[in-house]
């Protein structure tokens, strides 16, 4: 991509609405002397159906700010719109519902619970929210992850990327505005990384999912529509679809 | 290591603190036992060497036993004189102590006063001045007839002071007697919380029918000569048959007489409650050393290839222990005083008080309560500790590493298997086999412990079976399926949690089944040979009669009662061909007792008891057994004050519920022994009558000349005796409470540490959308899980135990039955307090912030 491309930012490409919006994000951590300033005023707009990562050495805040976005934590000046809903303003139970209905998670490490299959792992936020899954929506979710034939298995039985997959699966059953990934190939070797990578990519455009991963890894990111860069709390770059080797060339320029 | 160990006890203060809390109930259990019986013991001590303060030289008749503090035998007054002339006495006195009971009149009816149980109501002769240890608080010593003065402690239980009227229960009827006045002896207001009186030496001779005797002589010696000479000089002078000794000797040996008894039992009892509580605190030790160790895998495994050896991890674990143990054995020395006080107030609420000093820490009870707290600590950490040592530094580099098993594992549930069968032979043969009883109870116990550890071994393999049944009522909630998930995921974790419960559990169900198999077993009895429809019992429970031999025409003159038959019992020793026995015999009224109870004979006929005279006695089964004795052997019969009588056998019958070990005529018991009055009466009611009726009629008519009579129909005597077990039965829960106690919080524990260890997928929950209140109560649940699952492995085991005893004892008339409300009671409660003690985890769980958990390293 060339250089002119650096600071443009993408517009929703069907105008339906922002899955996440933030603005004037600020997050401080500790007082006085001791305060430690994450996030120093950030805006984004993660439209609809977009496969977006979040890249930064660390300490640039990647992480803060997509707890901030997940609901996860609360900053300490600015607002997030979730599926339009101010979600700064709500409280513990109504965010932690939010967060079983509205978005799906991946980590790093330590998705699943040991003692359940994979089949009741993926079925789990469902489970919290009293309802059953639609005929067969498990079984189609296992099959587009590749784990048709592990349902029943426990994790202890499945590989590492396996496992992640489980998590993929998990992460869209309740059909969530957004699926944020911290991580998530963090743990595993390139080749199954490439993998799950491409689970997430399939499933924004079979399923109209929108994602946000933040990474550290050049290549996970180089799968992604758009990257946004940040360094000391604040976005320097903002781009659309870049390829590995414009991704690092543009981390070093930021160190 | 010390110093590792050190910074990481202070790096984990909480779990540190709650490993050692573990002990410290158990500890203080024996701690706190020897400060109750030294209370006991000094509290006797006290009142004994005030009674005999003014006493230089006591004198009394040595009886056949010889007890000490027991009922003293009357001996003719002129031993007095005897004394008195012994060179060296300047002054001599006689003394009469008996047992009346006193009553209040209220609106002209007399009531009881005191609780039935505990001690016995003392009346004394009042002595003369100078030999009188009481100083008055008010009023003066009743030297007059018709007054009595009373010890403050009872003048306060009668709620009377001087000049009030009082009714003093005789062997000549009830005596209306003025308060004269209120006294304490030395500072001592209370004799062991005893009814106490005194009276004039001349009513009391003759009120209990003693006119012309004496139960004690009190002698002062003249200045110059020592207590012991005199004593010497008397006991030379009088000869062996009385016992002659100081004031003080005599406190000494009193007091020692009835710590002895109280000691005997009440020791030991609570020694073995004591030793329950420790029981359960060593398993919880043991699951708290096992789940901390393998939480620290990786710090252990870090620890060796930093170049620690095998021998110092071990130390290492067993220094924290050692640590912990401490901590907990030297607060659980201290709240011994707190256990103590516990100790009395649950005895005084069941309404056997026991005397009481202030209370002091006993050196044996320090002493055994560290040996104790600490070596249970050790060795209850030790297998943890070795498989500690047995972590492979490599562990430390992987995640998801789990402890190795140990090489014995596999031989654990063949292990498990021997612990049963041996311990199943002990307990059956602590019921069936020979030793004395101190052995065969010491066997049960041990029986009764290797079954524990039996179960407890293999229980981990009961627990996924029993948590999919236990939590199935749950599982239709996301919280309910996760918590009965996680009861299953480390089912050796929750089998040992559920344990330590099940040990408490189990000893409730146990004493539960034996106790319903002695009520039925009893209740049986009596419906199979009363004959009678009314029974009437003294209301103290002291002497074998204490009822006026008046009540039984009394009874008989009342419209509506048919025939009253009276039982009378005294102390008797039995002799046969081969053997003897010594304790109680019970005095018949053989023209009427067929007509009230339904003998079963082994040899014998009715005739035999409608004819039995002053010459012949009949011997209940297990008795003539025990004398060799058949019918038509001589019985020789010897009294305590040693008055003799030979018997015939004239019949066997079968009975150890009512009528123990044998009949003989009430006129040949009188005759041997002192006993003057009847302790039981049973009696008809006419056909054609209304027995409510009659019994209240009755009831009313008693009431006023009989003021220390019961009357009961055989539904209310039933109910009372049952009532009775119960009382014990609280007793003996509340003791227990203390180990159920215990395992509560180590179910507690037990799930803060697995809270702990699940922090980062408590993070994920929440992040997925777990609310607070869900985790919460899917902790609680799995909390009330574990709790439900260890509540019915103990029911499970106690209805066991209770079987083998039950069944072991049947030739005993005991049987078998299951208390299921109690059973019921156990699972319910057992639910409830699981959900309790979740609450706490709970709590702590739901508090994590989610980031922070979802970090957590």
């Amino acid at each position: 991509m060339s250089e002119a491309a650096t600071m443009e930012t993408t517009t929703p490409a069907n105008g339906a609405g922002a899955a996440v919006r933030a603005q004037g994000l600020r997050r401080t951590f500790g007082t006085g002397d001791a305060a430690v300033e994450a996030l120093r005023g950030v805006d984004v707009t993660f439209p609809r159906g977009q496969f977006a990562a979040v890249m930064g050495p660390s300490g640039s805040g990647k992480s803060t700010l997509m707890h901030l976005l997940a609901g996860l934590d609360a900053p300490t000046a600015g607002t997030v719109e979730i599926d339009g809903r101010d979600i700064t303003t709500m409280g513990d139970a109504e965010l932690t519902r939010l967060r079983r209905d509205r978005i799906g998670f991946v980590f790093q490490f330590f998705n699943l619970l040991p003692m359940l299959t994979a089949e009741q792992n993926v079925e789990l936020p469902l489970k919290l929210a009293g309802q059953k899954a639609e005929e067969g929506w498990i079984g189609r979710l296992l099959a587009s992850v590749g784990l048709a034939d592990r349902a029943r298995h426990r994790p202890s039985e499945l590989s590492g990327g396996q496992q992640q997959r489980v998590a993929v699966a998990r992460a869209l059953v309740n059909k969530p505005a957004v699926v944020f990934a911290d991580e998530p190939t963090g743990n595993l070797d390139s080749k199954t990384s490439a993998e799950i990578l491409d689970l997430m990519r399939q499933s924004t455009t079979e399923f109209g999912q929108t994602i946000v991963i933040v990474t550290h890894d050049a290549r996970a990111a180089a799968i992604a529509d758009r990257v946004v860069f940040l360094s000391d709390g604040l976005i320097v770059a903002d781009r659309g679809r870049m390829s590995s080797d414009e991704i690092l060339d543009q981390i070093k320029s930021l160190e | 290591m010390l110093g590792l160990t050190l910074a990481s006890l202070r790096a984990r203060p909480l779990r540190a603190l709650l490993t050692a809390f573990s002990i410290v109930l158990g500890v203080a259990m024996i701690s706190g036992t020897f400060v109750v019986t030294g209370q006991i013991n000094r509290a006797f001590s006290e009142i004994f060497d005030a009674v005999n303060v003014k006493n230089d030289v006591a004198i009394e008749l040595r009886t056949v036993s010889d007890k000490n503090g027991g009922f003293q035998e009357p001996f003719p007054a002129s031993v007095l004189a005897r004394a008195e002339n012994v060179p060296g006495v300047a002054a001599g006195t006689g003394e009469i102590d008996a047992l009346g009971s006193l009553v209040t009149f209220e609106n002209g009816t007399p009531k009881r006063v005191g609780s039935n149980t505990g001690a016995p109501p003392l009346v004394f002769s009042t002595p003369p001045a100078r030999f009188d240890p009481a100083t008055y608080v008010r009023g003066h010593r009743a030297t007059r007839a018709g007054e009595i003065a009373l010890i403050e402690d009872t003048a306060n239980k009668a709620g009377v002071d001087v000049g009030s009227t009082v009714g003093l229960v005789t062997l000549d009827g009830l005596k209306r007697l003025r308060v004269s006045g209120i006294y304490k002896i030395g500072t001592t207001a209370s004799l062991g919380g005893a009814l106490v009186s005194s009276i004039p030496l001349a009513n009391a001779q003759h009120w209990y029918a003693l006119d012309g005797k004496f139960t004690q002589v009190n002698l002062q010696a003249e200045p110059g000569v020592s207590k012991t000479t005199l004593r010497d000089r008397v006991a030379t002078a009088l000869g062996p048959r009385f016992k002659v000794q100081t004031g003080s000797e005599k406190a000494k040996a009193d007091s020692k007489g009835i710590s002895d008894v109280i000691n005997g039992f009440l020791g030991p009892a609570l020694l073995a409650f004591g030793g329950v509580a420790v029981l359960v605190g060593a398993f919880i030790i043991f699951n708290m050393f096992s789940i901390t160790v393998a939480q620290r895998i990786r710090e252990i495994a870090m620890l060796r290839t930093l170049g620690a050896s095998r021998k110092q991890v071990l130390t290492s674990v067993l220094l924290e222990a050692l640590t912990t143990g401490l901590i907990g054995t030297v607060i659980g020395i201290f709240a011994g005083l707190l256990i103590a006080l516990g100790i009395n107030a649950l005895f005084d609420a069941v309404g056997f008080g026991l005397p009481s000093t202030s209370p002091a820490l006993a050196t044996t009870g320090v002493v055994l309560g560290l040996v104790v707290g600490l070596g249970v600590t050790l060795v209850s950490a030790l297998i943890p500790a070795i498989r500690a040592t047995k972590i492979p530094p490599m562990a430390g580099l992987r995640e998801g590493a789990t402890l190795p098993r140990s090489r014995f594992a596999r031989y654990s549930p063949i292990l498990a298997a021997l612990f049963a069968l041996v311990g199943a032979a002990l307990i059956v043969n602590g019921v069936t086999g020979s030793g004395t009883a101190s052995q065969r109870l010491l066997g049960m116990a041990g029986g009764a412990i290797l079954i524990f550890f039996a179960v407890a071994m293999t229980a981990r393999f009961a627990v996924p079976v029993l948590a999919r049944i236990v939590g199935a009522p749950l599982a239709w909630r996301a919280s309910g399926a996760l918590a009965r998930e996680n009861a299953m995921r480390n089912a050796a974790r929750t089998a040992r949690t559920a344990a330590a419960l099940m040990i408490g559990v189990g000893l409730v169900v146990f004493v539960a089944v034996f106790a319903e198999g002695l009520r039925t077993s009893f209740t049986d009895a009596l419906d199979r040979s009363l004959k009678s429809d009314l029974i009437v019992t003294p209301t103290d429970q002291n002497g074998g009669g204490t009822l006026s031999p008046g009540i039984v025409p009394a009874l008989e003159s009342i419209p509506g009662v048919g025939v009253a038959s009276s039982l009378t019992t005294g102390d008797l020793r039995r002799d046969g061909k081969h053997g003897g026995v010594e304790n109680g015999l019970n005095g018949v009224q053989p023209a009427t007792l067929g007509k009230v109870y339904k003998v079963t004979w082994v040899d014998g006929q009715n005739s035999d008891l409608n004819n039995l005279n002053d010459s012949g006695i009949l011997l209940e089964k297990g008795e003539a057994s025990s004398l060799h004795a058949k019918v038509g052997d001589s019985v020789r019969l010897l009294s305590n004050s040693r008055k003799r009588a030979t018997v015939t056998v004239k019949g066997i019958y079968k009975d150890d519920t009512l009528m123990q070990n044998g009949m003989i005529t009430t006129t040949l018991m009188r005759r041997l022994t002192d006993v003057t009055g009847v302790g039981l009466v049973l009696a008809t009611i006419k056909s054609g009558s209304d027995p409510e009726e009659v019994a209240k009629v009755a009831e009313d008519r008693l009431a006023a000349k009989f003021p220390t009579a019961k009357l009961q129909s055989n539904a209310q005597f039933k109910k009372s005796i049952g009532d009775q077990v119960n009382t014990l039965l609280a007793l003996i829960y509340g003791l227990l409470g203390v180990s159920v106690l215990i395992s509560l919080f180590g179910i507690v524990n037990t799930l803060l540490l697995s809270v702990h260890e699940r922090t980062r997928e408590i993070g994920m929950l929440r992040a997925i959308g777990m609310t607070r209140r869900q985790l919460r109560r899917t902790i609680r649940f799995e909390s009330a899980i574990t709790a439900v699952i260890g509540s019915l492995l103990g029911v499970v085991i106690g209805v066991l135990f209770g079987w083998i005893v039950t069944k072991g004892l049947s030739s005993q008339g005991l049987v078998f039955a299951i208390p299921w409300g109690t059973l019921v009671a156990c699972l319910v409660v057992a639910a409830i307090v699981g959900v309790l003690a979740g609450a706490w985890p709970a709590w702590r769980a739901a508090r994590m912030r989610v980031l922070d958990a979802l970090s957590y390293e």
